[in-house]
């Protein structure tokens, strides 16, 4: 017997006990580095749970002889899209680059529709040097007037308000006016034309 | 160290990405689920899809396993809980006593139900059983005492070495020389 032979039958003999549950340690971790690339070992796990089958469950319910094999390419097969999650986990570049271009394409559309969008003539004074939410409205400008300039709004009525409901509360209208600041300038027909004008209401 | 160590270092590598190592956990425990399958669904065509289906859950919940209990509980939990969910969900089909007679007639032998394979495969199947009885057999009798207290008794190798009056090492070495005889005849039978 060579020394390949040797080495061959002590990794069985491992492999014998592993199954048993009867490998420690080193020798354990080494055979199961060894166990997921060697073919030869694989074989021989498969062939030593055959025997313990006809062994232990002569009477049991029979299997298919490829029934592991199909459960396998099962799995394979509903990992299939797994590139996708890999994407997702942000790992690689390649989701930052789609994240990018997805971003890109949002801005460009959104340019798109600032420049394409109908805009009164009446409404934009270029020399101002005002936003168009600041310039006065002319009354008869109706169609690209905001509704709350035809009919103010009604307040929300929760029970205790005492007001007649035909303002925005201070704090309402103080709230409203920082999220307009901060948000995109002004444009007619926005939110923010609104609040700019129910906060002169006042 | 016992069974269920192994059966946990084998659940971390597929966990740490070695999705073949799932491999070895199938060809560990597919008798068994099939078993526990049929269990549940006594004579029934579908106990290898429910086997099937339980190991792709299995593989699925993986990493919610904690090792609370053996890997085998939990995977006969998933096994036993697929079978009834397949029971209940296929309990508005036509039952066996809707079924010809004549088709009927092929549920007999309920071993049977499992089977899909070939007639070629079967009478593998069958050579291979033979020859796992015949080689247990004409084994050393120290050597096939060794096996069949671990593989049918199920039995620790330190009780078996209390057993057989022989230190660990000497159960170790033969149960692997009982395997390695009947693998030798094996062998040749299972070469693709």
């Amino acid at each position: 017997m060579n020394h390949d032979q040797d080495g061959a039958d002590v990794l069985r003999e491992q492999l014998s006990a592993l199954m048993d549950g009867e490998l420690e340690g080193s020798e354990k971790a080494f055979l199961m580095r060894r166990l997921a690339h060697d073919q030869d070992l694989k074989a021989s796990w498969d062939r030593y749970h055959q025997i313990r089958e006809v062994l232990s469950e002569p009477q049991g319910p029979r299997r298919s002889m490829d029934f592991a094999d199909r459960v396998m390419a099962a799995i394979e097969a509903e990992e299939a899209p797994a590139p996708q999650r890999a994407i997702r986990s942000g790992g690689s570049g390649q989701g930052w680059r789609q994240a990018f271009g997805a971003a890109m394409a949002a801005g460009v559309a959104a340019v798109a529709f600032w420049v394409t969008e109908p805009v009164a003539p009446e409404l934009t004074d270029p020399g101002a040097g005002r936003s168009a939410s600041m310039v006065e409205l002319p009354a008869n400008a109706p169609t690209l007037m905001p509704v709350p300039l035809l009919a103010p709004v009604q307040r929300a009525s929760f029970g205790d308000s005492g007001a007649g409901g035909t303002q925005l509360a201070p704090l309402e209208a103080h709230y409203l006016l920082q999220h307009a600041a901060a948000g995109v300038p002004s444009a007619p027909g926005t939110a923010s034309a609104y609040v700019e004008w129910a906060a002169q209401q006042r | 160290m016992s069974e269920a160590d192994t059966d946990l270092e084998l659940v971390s590598r597929v966990l740490k990405g070695e999705r073949k190592v799932f491999d070895l956990i199938v060809r560990r425990y597919q008798s068994r689920v099939c078993a526990a399958v049929a269990k549940v669904l006594r004579r029934s065509p579908d106990i290898e899809d429910v086997a099937q289906e339980t190991f792709l859950r299995a593989y699925r919940a993986l990493p919610s396993f904690r090792g609370d209990s053996s890997f085998y509980t939990w995977l006969y939990k998933i096994a036993i809980n697929t079978a009834r969910n397949h029971l209940a969900t296929n309990s508005r089909r036509p039952q066996l006593a809707d079924v010809d007679i004549s088709v009927a007639e092929h549920f007999e032998d309920e071993r049977r139900l499992l089977d899909r394979d070939t007639p070629e495969k079967e009478m593998l199947r069958e050579e291979v059983e033979q020859t796992v009885l015949k080689a247990v057999d004409a084994l050393p009798e120290d050597m096939r005492t060794a096996l069949t207290l671990r593989e049918v008794d199920g039995m620790s190798y330190e009780d078996i070495s209390k057993l057989m009056e022989c230190p660990i090492g000497t159960v170790r070495s033969r149960i692997f020389r009982g395997r390695e005889a009947i693998d030798r005849l094996l062998r040749p039978l299972l070469k693709d």
